[in-house]
């Protein structure tokens, strides 16, 4: 019995779509919208506290540490992303269960968006350990308030397009649920706090 | 509204007299075709189409008391050959509040009627004639027809409901293809309009309107129903 | 009674519950309705949306070749699937060469539209949901209700039950902090020991090869980014041309489903991780054939919020279930007849087709259109829910003929006021059930008219 040589799915696909498809429809021009608020660093700080995330703004990056140290116990398990925080646990291993049991982690925000209070980074920002944000129990984003803007438009036009860089996330809040009886649980498989620090 | 609820023709009539037009109800007409086509039989509703437009065509504005009739005027008939008659009926074919606004342009009206009345927003005049901004929408004006010309109205109060314009269930055939749910959703509403001292419940759409009497009348709640024209044309004291 | 029908009917016995279940879902509306109030360009931005997607649609060839091409210099992996059965297969290939018998898999309704669960159970594959509602619903082996809050028809009682009895919570717990607390535990331990993560995909971006995923519990990353190899299976509908476009999307997308600005996190998976292993699936699965029909065609721009679900009337009074498809509620009603008109063609009909759901829509899908085009071919292919053809026909030609249609309207008025309440009909029994009929009065519109112009 011979089989017939099926054509690869790819050929069904495209092919199938080129017969189906509709007459070409322009593509448009998307303005970048802005934010109408005045404020937006004032704006971001409200989205973001809206959202259940706590934020703290420094006068400079020494004032840090101490930021951490409010906040958080010294005795739990820190790991930070960032270059120079002295004192706490740096990225050592690619290996991410490694990482499980780490109480706070610190990374570096690159991009904040003042209408929904999200922050960007990429695996850079976060020593190439990609589950760093999400295995923590709580995160801390630092991020200079010049690099606020005011819409997702703004952001992705910031962002441009990927050079290396293999994984990025928006972060918006501490992982969150409301998937019984629509009630909100702050802190559900990820990080159950996000504490934003703002510098100038 | 032939048949079952004169009242609220009647009082369309007498109310467009009133206004200064000059109204001729051609009596060989029928059916806008809509309660066959909603039912998925747009094939069999051609002839009722024709017959409309050939009823219709001479009169410089077709006014109809429904908004669901005129929707379907203006939006289905495009399945017809687009004759310059078909053309001109399907523009002219208008809402009883669209020419009393847009037409006649009213301002004011002698009419009368104290009492506490709840809107119900028809689905149809709604959100397919855009006799209002439906709630769904942002940054649109806010305008109401049935709203304005209900300010008109001299004693009369606007209830405020939870749910504006949250269908009232009836959909044609719906209302007994899916009975259960169709008659729940009237609860829903006349508990709505109820709840919040509503004496009567007007709306521009006599469906709606017998739709949830039929449930007020079962569950003998204290409510009336009117269709917005007897309201409009009211000189109650 | 057409089956939807029948379990709306049923789904309506206990009225609290119905009330209950209507108030969750008008609350998310309402929530969605202050989250766009925040954005005054909100209707251009459905526009924006609308267009971007017919713009892909048009050229969707082009632009699976372009993604394909640029995730596969990113180091990705791409697969084409025609259909259920061959993505199935193909996620299966995946895990037998890597050794595989445990998955965790994030929310993907593509994946449940493949019914991709029970597959891979059917070759000893353990598959664990780890998205809370739908863990919920895997452990009382139900499908989900909502395409985004799967959970929603369950009571905090029933899930603490199911908790007591799968995760050993307290018995009769039924805080939802506590019981998501014990999930979480439950859930960390699968993380760690999966061998390979799946996840579905929100948007795919042509341009750089990009998968974005958007989620709130960070289930999906700590899947992917634990395990060595990842899967994301991606409806090729969910294209987009350019980065810059998700701006639109995701500014759209979880205001219209949840009511938040954004979900909690927007993650771009643009290559694998070093010694991992990134795979994309193209499924088609009946969307090319979808984008042959033009009164249909637009349905395909869908980005999955759910939005018109909470908006739908019927919807929150039957519950997701009452559909018995995998995508429920309006959106669903236009999706599913092209896949089968003989079971799906009766969902079109369980609408008033009062159009709120084509307002909420953020890619603006005229759903209540398509609903009654769907009508239309039903009653063509002669089924039961457009009623007999034939007396259609009849009544048509009764209602154009102005003899036979005010007789026929006397006959019934008279009829009314002769035996109010002795009806006889099928349908007006169906009415009366729970509605009186209208009092018939003592003459008609015509009558009036025709005495008052003689009296003139």
């Amino acid at each position: 019995m011979q089989n017939k040589l099926r054509m690869p799915s790819k050929e069904t696909i495209l092919t199938k779509i080129k017969a189906n498809r509709p007459n070409l429809w322009p593509l448009p021009d998307v303005p970048i919208f802005e934010t109408l608020a005045t404020d937006k660093k004032k704006l971001f700080i409200q989205i973001l506290e809206r959202g259940g995330s706590k934020v703290h703004c420094v006068d400079d990056s020494t004032q840090i540490h101490q930021v951490i140290t409010t906040h958080f116990p010294e005795n739990k398990r820190m790991v930070s992303a960032l270059p120079f925080l002295e004192g706490i646990e740096g990225i050592t291993t690619l290996h991410p269960d490694f990482y499980e049991g780490t109480e706070v982690a610190i990374i570096k925000g690159l991009i904040g968006v003042a209408e929904n209070g999200a922050l960007w980074v990429t695996e850079n920002e976060l020593g190439n350990v990609r589950v760093l944000p999400f295995i923590a129990q709580h995160l801390i984003m630092v991020i200079s308030e010049k690099n606020i803007v005011g819409t997702m438009h703004e952001a992705y036009k910031k962002l441009g397009l990927p050079t290396t860089e293999g994984f990025g996330v928006f972060i918006a809040g501490p992982s969150k649920t409301a998937d019984i009886e629509q009630s909100l649980v702050i802190g559900a498989q990820g990080a159950r706090s996000l504490l934003v620090i703002l510098t100038p | 509204m032939d048949q079952f609820y004169p009242q609220a023709a009647i009082a369309t009539y007498k109310l467009l007299l009133k206004l200064g037009c000059d109204v001729e109800y051609p009596e060989g007409q029928t059916c806008c075709g809509q309660p066959l086509a909603n039912a998925g039989n747009e094939a069999a509703s051609r002839g009722s189409y024709l017959h409309f437009v050939t009823m219709f065509e001479k009169y410089d504005y077709i006014v109809a008391p429904s908004g669901s009739c005129v929707y379907h005027v203006r939006h289905h008939f495009d399945t017809l050959d687009q004759t310059d008659a078909v053309k001109k009926v399907r523009a002219k074919t208008l809402d009883l509040t669209e020419f009393l606004l847009d037409v006649l342009q009213i301002s004011s009206l002698p009419a009368k009627y104290p009492h506490k009345v709840g809107l119900h927003q028809s689905c149809h005049g709604l959100r397919g004639l855009h006799l209002a901004t439906s709630s769904e929408l942002v940054n649109k004006p806010a305008a109401s027809k049935l709203h304005e010309l209900l300010s008109m109205v001299e004693g009369l109060t606007l209830v405020e409901l939870d749910r504006k314009d949250e269908c009232c269930g009836f959909g044609g055939t719906f209302s007994v293809k899916e009975p259960d749910i169709s008659v729940k959703m009237g609860k829903d509403r006349i508990r709505d309009h109820f709840s919040k001292g509503a004496e009567v419940i007007t709306a521009g759409d006599m469906s709606c309107l017998m739709h949830l009497e039929g449930i007020i009348s079962r569950q003998k709640i204290p409510i009336k129903v009117i269709h917005i024209a007897e309201i409009l044309n009211s000189d109650e004291i | 009674m057409m089956p939807h029908a029948q379990k709306a009917a049923i789904f309506n016995k206990d009225e609290a519950r119905t009330d209950w279940h209507d108030a969750s879902l008008w609350m998310v509306r309402k929530k969605r309705d202050f989250a766009v109030s925040e954005i005054p360009e909100w209707e251009f931005l459905r526009e924006f949306a609308s267009d971007i997607k017919m713009h892909t649609l048009s050229k969707l060839d082009d632009y699976l070749e372009a993604f394909e091409k640029a995730a596969i210099q990113n180091g990705a992996i791409v697969h084409w699937a025609a259909d259920a059965k061959e993505h199935n297969d193909i996620v299966l290939s995946i895990l037998n060469k890597h050794q595989a018998k445990k998955m965790v898999k994030s929310k993907s309704m593509l994946t449940e539209e493949c019914h991709l669960n029970e597959f891979l159970e059917l070759h000893n594959i353990e598959v664990i949901d780890s998205d809370l509602g739908e863990r919920i619903i895997q452990m009382l082996n139900e499908p989900p209700s909502h395409i985004v809050l799967p959970a929603i028809h369950l009571k905090k009682e029933e899930i603490g039950e199911l908790f007591h009895r799968e995760l050993h919570t307290e018995k009769g717990a039924t805080d939802p902090q506590y019981l998501t607390e014990a999930a979480r535990h439950h859930l960390r331990e699968k993380f760690h020991t999966a061998q390979v993560a799946l996840t579905g995909v929100n948007f795919g971006i042509a341009e750089t090869g990009e998968v974005v995923v958007c989620t709130n519990e960070g289930n999906a990353d700590m899947g992917v980014h634990l395990t060595p190899v990842q899967i994301h299976s991606m409806g090729i509908e969910k294209l987009i041309p350019r980065r810059s476009d998700l701006a639109v999307f995701t500014r759209l997308l979880a205001r219209s489903a949840t009511g938040q600005p954004v979900t909690v996190f927007t993650s771009h998976h643009r290559n694998p991780k070093p010694a991992g292993e990134m795979h994309i699936i193209l499924v088609d699965n009946g969307r090319t054939e979808q984008l042959g029909k033009p009164d249909f065609r637009s349905s395909l721009k869908c980005i999955r919020c759910g939005a018109c679900m909470n908006t739908c009337p019927i919807y929150r009074r039957s519950g997701g279930h009452s559909y018995e498809t995998t995508i429920p509620g309006p959106i669903g009603s236009i999706l599913t007849p092209g896949i089968d008109l003989k079971k799906h063609g009766q969902l079109p009909f369980a609408s008033t087709l009062c159009g709120s759901c084509t307002d909420v829509c953020p890619v603006k899908i005229d759903i209540h259109t398509q609903l009654y085009k769907w009508r239309q071919i039903v009653s063509e292919a002669g089924l039961p829910e457009a009623g007999n053809k034939t007396m259609m026909s009849i009544m048509g030609n009764g209602l154009a003929s102005p003899s036979f249609f005010h007789r026929l309207g006397n006959i019934g008025r008279k009829l009314l006021r002769l035996f109010p309440g002795k009806e006889r009909f099928l349908s007006f029994t169906v009415w009366t059930k729970d509605r009186d009929l209208p009092k018939a009065p003592v003459e008609s519109f015509r009558e009036w008219y025709a005495k008052q112009a003689k009296d003139a």
